[in-house]
């Protein structure tokens, strides 16, 4: 009841426009009573009956009667079309506005819900409770309303006309009433869930056909045809299973309303007819009993529908609404404070973290005492085996984690006191699943600042290696990616995510494993670039291979959570350590184990071998030309906070 | 769905005809069908008949017994007509949704049973179109429309010949009001048509705005571009507002409109009919009888101009679906192929040439989007596939050899492998299997013996246990576990709480890529085949499970034929030949250290790729 009251509660802001649709519908209802009475009176006359209509003056002849009725029943009908148009398309209008608001409503909210809850919850859920489910809600805002209201003036209405005709015969209608509604109900109440599976086993067929097609490398390198076909003929025995039963259901349920109307009639003919013999009612009272026991049955008809969609509507507006409620962990708090721009000195003070406990889930990534400090202008490292907390750790800057433990301080304000928004704004992020946009190559690089110019999007893009492969396209900066666009390796989706994080000149750099899957060759390009970009700014370095981070100003080894390790590279292989270990793992000789993915991926020329290798000294070799990328940078520094 | 009216390359009755041929099977239910179709319709054109008789007879003539008479006549009926009504429902869905799952399944075996060139040429979003919508859309127009059709023209039919002969004049009078209600109704649909295609689009269009914020929505949050995508999305759910708002404005004028159609036959009837039994020249049963046929009309007349949309789609689906029943696979066994002898692992491919051929011309892809939730497109396999050549490949293989495939993108990788497999069959040369010409044999056979290790892993939403068992379908537990231990995965399947039975979901998305990794060895393991085929994955992992991942390998690889798409050094150098590949030609081969030693091409790719990886 309370999730159906809120749902109503979104009707509200058109109650006056709710006032006129209910109107109109209780209008219509009223018009299409007086008909059948109108009907009656017609044959009455024909019949040389008397009859007393209200509005006919008692000397009327017969011939003016009935051509006044016609002429009536005509006008009616007009009218009757005018007030049900409003009606019927304002029950929409409503029932389409409130699934509108709803669906912006749930949408603003997903944007607020942080990492943890997409970390458990799939796209496809959330896409069914935003379309299927809130589509269903409107039914029931725009429709089942207008039928609950339809229903009780047509109920009070027939039996008030009936009552005052002939009671005695209205009262033969009354007892088998409660029958047809009982029937309706328990038919409403009992074949959702038959609908239901039916929805589920196609579903779960749809899946495994889908998923066995995508995978057809897979199915046709182990010749597993037969076996795909033998999954295929159960699951489509289940959605056959799942028919027959609604089937059976379904059409023996609707036919037994049928028929109860029928067997009204059939009273009414045999009992009612017998009366007009012995002239206790008119035969056009008859007539007019005729049609409104015909009326009788549509309520009976739509209340299984009623039934069935107000179910349906709670349960998803329970789903819908359990998802607004979730409160937002990571907001910003009442009362933060505006730093204004942040020079980017990150400490960790004394941090800890543990993903909220859950089911089923392998052990959780955690994070245990996570004390350091990032100046800016320096380059820190995070290394680590898989699952030891690298990026739970670098998440906590920008807030998509909150720390469970400890304080996150940024130019010593806690970052839960800082605006959430104006936070993430200064910090550039390169996450290990890249991620783009179905858009132009261009609008994806813009993406953190869609207003700016053309140049700074191609300086972004040169300063991450991406502006060379980008004008191999016949479309450029304007080539489309994505589904509908060209598919991009992994190495140049890394590169234009690069870009992206740069464009916004960032003061917290984050790089997550963000030369992951670039051949090595253009990771050492980017990696020189970064040197330049990297100046001024604090950054954290997310990496696999060492030899990615050998320069970092400290490097910090994370273990099962803990920092086990600290300090440069040149001081860790001294302590020799584990650090110094996975070191030698990687670089040594006799087995070399850092992998060379970059063979044959690229068709770039070899770079000149003197600009190899590069002390820690040379940072500034390519200043001239990244400079200039820094100036347009910082010249559009003056973009605005939304 | 295209504009308009879709071209159809066959005369629709050809394709309906042949759409029919599914239900043939179930024939003598359908002629039972339009039986009891029958039954029903003349239940529901006679009980208003009765009503006349019991109000002329009965009533009129003051005759009770004849009026119990007639009234439990029409009870009869009707109870007739309901008993018959579900029957007839119930059996029209019986055959519908036996019917669909007969074509479903030919649509899916057909896909199934498709050559490799089938699918590097159609989107399974396009496909699954054929097995969802295309194929409702059939379902639809099996159950509902040829029963219905031919009962709505028999009831209208039924209707004006009864009127007629109750009295032929007032029934031609009653008849006017048919041209305009078939007149509103013809362009009801034909308005209706369009704007409902408009919804369907701007529906998708919020879905496919929805699916991609919603997969984006770490990135939005952390460039902060929430209300940008709000804006965006506002946009998008507007005009779905909008264009349903126009088809529903559509729609409320439609209903209202054929009510007073209806409504002035209820006057005419009434006036002039009322007027004629004032002067006794009509009986009242005739009066209200023809009131009650009015009621009767609109319904067959809605119900034939929607099966005119019903038709056409079906006719388009059918012919959609009949063009992928008639594709027949080119790489199929040999009439007199031969199962291929146990393989001890020797290869050998002798002046192997080879071409993608043109897809055939008959691409017609609607825009139908896939259901789920990440399909990502995996790059690689996408730009190999077309128009690469393969020239005059001669390699030799001995029985439990490695052999590296090293090359640019492009270079022809892919392709001599899956030759191998007989996914794509070669124009010239031969492939031999322990001197066998694989042509010759059964392609089961052949790949019974071989197994894959694809580049993305290729696992199944569902438990490990069931991954692992795709190896081999009849492996027992121990034997599963037995080898999920020789490669290591053993360790971390058994930390997950609830073991082999942890659901993986899409993809494998609940794993790390190593892990994934891991169980795609084993799978190959337990499937223990002479020849291994593996597609190294590209990403990196850290060099602990690089480690593992590099034990688990070299269990796999060990006393087999393998061949690697190498993209690790380590693979490389354990392996007995290295293949350089370029532009579908081997330019040079031998080992590692020959190799380096040459300081050809291969010793270019190693120098540069190794300086740019590592320093010291």
């Amino acid at each position: 009841m309370k999730i159906l009251l809120r749902i109503l509660g979104y009707i509200r802001p058109y109650w006056a426009i709710a006032v006129i649709v209910y109107t109109c519908l209780i209008g219509v209802t009223l018009l299409t009573l007086i008909t059948p009475w109108l009907v009656g009176v017609a044959v009455d006359t024909a019949l040389g009956n008397e009859t007393d209509f209200p509005l006919y003056p008692d000397d009327w002849s017969g011939k003016q009667t009935l051509t006044a009725t016609a002429a009536l029943i005509i006008a009616l009908a007009l009218l009757r079309s005018v007030v049900n148009f409003g009606q019927r398309y304002g029950t929409q209008w409503i029932g389409r506005k409130v699934a509108y608001a709803i669906r912006l409503d749930l949408f603003t909210h997903l944007q607020r819900l942080p990492f943890a809850f997409y970390d458990r919850t799939r796209i496809g859920q959330l896409m069914s409770r935003a379309i299927g489910d809130v589509d269903e809600i409107r039914f029931f805002a725009g429709i089942v309303i207008g039928d609950v209201i339809n229903l009780i003036v047509l109920l009070v209405g027939i039996y008030t006309i009936m009552f005052s005709a002939s009671a005695r015969l209205a009262v033969i209608f009354v007892l088998p009433m409660p029958v047809l509604f009982v029937v309706a109900y328990l038919f409403g109440v009992r074949i959702e869930p038959f609908f239901g599976e039916v929805r589920s086993t196609r579903g779960a067929m749809y899946a495994r056909i889908q998923e066995n097609l995508s995978q057809i490398v897979v199915v046709k390198a182990f010749a597993r045809e037969q076996f795909a076909r033998e999954q295929f003929e159960d699951d489509n025995q289940k959605v056959l299973n799942a028919w027959i039963r609604l089937a059976n259901l379904f059409t023996a349920a609707l036919p037994t309303i049928w028929f109860i109307v029928g067997f009204l009639t059939f009273l009414l003919l045999s009992i009612g007819g017998n009366w007009v013999i012995d002239d206790k009612i008119t035969f056009g009272t008859l007539v007019a009993f005729n049609a409104y026991v015909g009326l009788l049955g549509l309520p009976a008809h739509r209340l299984a529908f009623m039934i069935d969609v107000t179910a349906r509507a709670i349960a998803n507006g329970k789903r819908i609404f359990t998802i607004m409620d979730t409160t937002p962990e990571i907001k910003t708090r009442l009362g933060a404070v505006n730093p204004g721009e942040i020079t980017g000195h990150i400490t960790f003070d004394d941090v800890s973290f543990v993903y909220a406990a859950r089911e089923d889930e392998p052990e959780a990534e955690v994070l245990y005492n996570i004390a350091f400090e990032a100046q800016p202008d320096t380059v820190t490292a995070v290394v680590g085996t898989t699952g030891s907390g690298k990026t739970t750790l670098i998440d906590l800057i920008p807030r998509f984690y909150d720390v469970t433990g400890g304080r996150l301080l940024i130019d010593g304000y806690d970052v839960r006191d800082l605006p959430v928004k104006l936070l993430r704004a200064q910090i550039g992020y390169v996450m290990q699943n890249t991620f783009l946009f179905n858009a132009t190559i261009s609008e994806n690089i813009a993406f953190g600042r869609p207003d700016a110019a053309d140049d700074e999007v191609r300086q972004a893009a040169a300063a991450a290696r991406a502006h060379d492969f980008i004008m191999e396209f016949p479309d450029g900066y304007d080539t489309l990616v994505g589904e509908r666009g060209v598919t991009l390796s992994g190495g140049q989706r890394q590169r234009i995510a690069i870009a992206r994080a740069l464009l916004i000149n960032p003061r917290i750099l984050i790089l997550d494993d963000a030369t992951a899957s670039v051949d090595s060759h253009t990771e050492y390009e980017i990696r020189r670039a970064l040197q330049t970009l990297m100046q001024g700014r604090t950054t954290l370095i997310v990496a696999q291979r060492l030899s990615t981070v050998m320069h970092a100003d400290q490097i910090i080894m994370l273990e099962n959570g803990r920092i086990v390790e600290q300090g440069t590279h040149d001081e860790l292989v001294r302590l020799g350590g584990r650090y110094a270990n996975l070191w030698h793992l990687q670089t040594d000789q006799e087995i070399p184990e850092e992998d060379i993915r970059g063979i044959g991926r690229s068709d770039d020329k070899a770079i000149p071998l003197e600009a190899l290798p590069f002390p820690v000294e040379d940072r500034g070799t390519e200043k001239r030309t990244t400079a200039e990328f820094a100036a347009a940078v910082s010249q559009s520094d003056t973009r605005k906070e939304s | 769905m295209s504009d308009e009216k879709p071209k159809l390359e066959r005369p629709v009755f050809e394709t309906l005809f042949r759409l029919l041929n599914f239900i043939a099977p179930y024939r003598r239910r359908t002629a039972g069908v339009v039986v009891l179709m029958l039954i029903t319709s003349s239940a529901s054109l006679i009980a208003p008949a009765l009503v006349r008789r019991a109000i002329n007879v009965g009533i009129a003539e003051k005759d009770s017994s004849t009026l119990m008479l007639y009234s439990l006549l029409f009870l009869g009926v009707t109870a007739a007509e309901v008993v018959g009504l579900r029957l007839q429902v119930y059996n029209m869905i019986w055959i519908g949704q036996h019917a669909i799952m007969l074509i479903r399944q030919q649509i899916y075996y057909t896909f199934i049973g498709l050559d490799f060139s089938y699918y590097d040429h159609n989107r399974v979003g396009d496909m699954m179109a054929r097995i969802t919508e295309d194929s409702n859309a059939l379902q639809n127009f099996i159950t509902w429309a040829v029963v219905n059709t031919i009962s709505n023209i028999f009831t209208l039919a039924g209707i004006i010949i009864l009127m007629l002969v109750f009295d032929w004049s007032l029934a031609l009078l009653t008849f006017t009001i048919l041209p305009p209600m078939f007149g509103l109704t013809l362009w009801w649909r034909k308005r209706s048509t369009a704007r409902y295609r408009a919804v369907r689009e701007a529906v998708s269009a919020v879905s496919a705005m929805l699916q991609e914020s919603l997969a984006g929505m770490r990135i939005v949050q952390a460039f902060v571009r929430e209300y940008r995508e709000k804006a965006r999305f506002t946009d998008v759910a507007t005009n779905e507002l909008q264009a349903s708002l126009r088809a529903d404005w559509l729609a409320s004028v439609f209903m209202p409109g054929i009510d007073v159609i209806s409504q002035i036959g209820v006057a005419i009837v009434l006036g002039v009919g009322g007027l004629r039994v004032l002067d006794g020249e009509l009986d009242a049963g005739t009066l209200v009888a023809f009131l009650l046929y009015l009621d009767l009309f609109f319904n067959p007349i809605r119900d034939l101009a929607m099966r005119l949309d019903q038709f056409q789609e079906a006719a388009a689906a059918g012919e959609r679906i009949l063009a992928v029943l008639d594709t027949e696979p080119q790489i199929i066994d040999h009439p007199d192929a031969q199962p291929l002898p146990a393989f001890a692992g020797g290869v050998a491919l002798h002046g192997v040439c080879f071409f993608y051929e043109k897809p055939p011309e008959n691409g017609r892809s609607d825009d139908a989007a896939t259901p789920g939730d990440d399909a990502e497109i995996e790059p690689e396999e996408k730009e190999e596939a077309p128009a690469n050549v393969l020239h005059d490949i001669e390699l030799i293989v001995k029985p439990g050899q490695t052999v590296a495939l090293v090359g640019h993108t492009g270079a022809g990788k892919s392709s001599l492998v899956r030759l191998l497999g007989r996914f794509y069959e070669a124009q010239s040369g031969q492939i031999l299997f322990d001197d066998v010409d694989i042509a010759t044999v059964t392609i089961q056979s052949l790949r019974d013996q071989m197994a894959w290790v694809p580049q993305d892993t290729g696992l199944f939403a569902t438990t490990i246990y069931e991954n692992l068992r795709y190896g081999r379908l009849d492996a027992t537990e121990d034997e599963i576990i037995a080898a999920a231990k020789e490669t290591g995965a053993h360790d971390f399947i058994s930390q997950f709480p609830k073991g082999y039975e942890t659901e993986v979901e899409e993809g494998g998305s609940r794993l790390s890529a190593g892990q994934r990794q891991l169980i795609s060895f084993t799978r190959a393991l337990l499937a223990d085949p002479a020849l291994i085929i593996l597609d190294e994955a590209t990403s990196s992992v850290d060099t602990v499970t690089e480690l593992q991942m590099q034990a688990a390998l070299g269990k796999l690889l060990e006393g087999r034929t393998a061949f690697v798409i190498a993209h690790r050094l380590s693979t490389i150098v354990r392996a007995d030949q290295v293949i350089v590949m370029d532009h579908g030609r081997i330019i040079e081969r031998g080992t590692h250290e020959e190799l380096l030693d040459a300081k050809g091409h291969y010793y270019d790719l190693y120098m540069t790729q190794l300086q740019g990886g590592a320093a010291e």
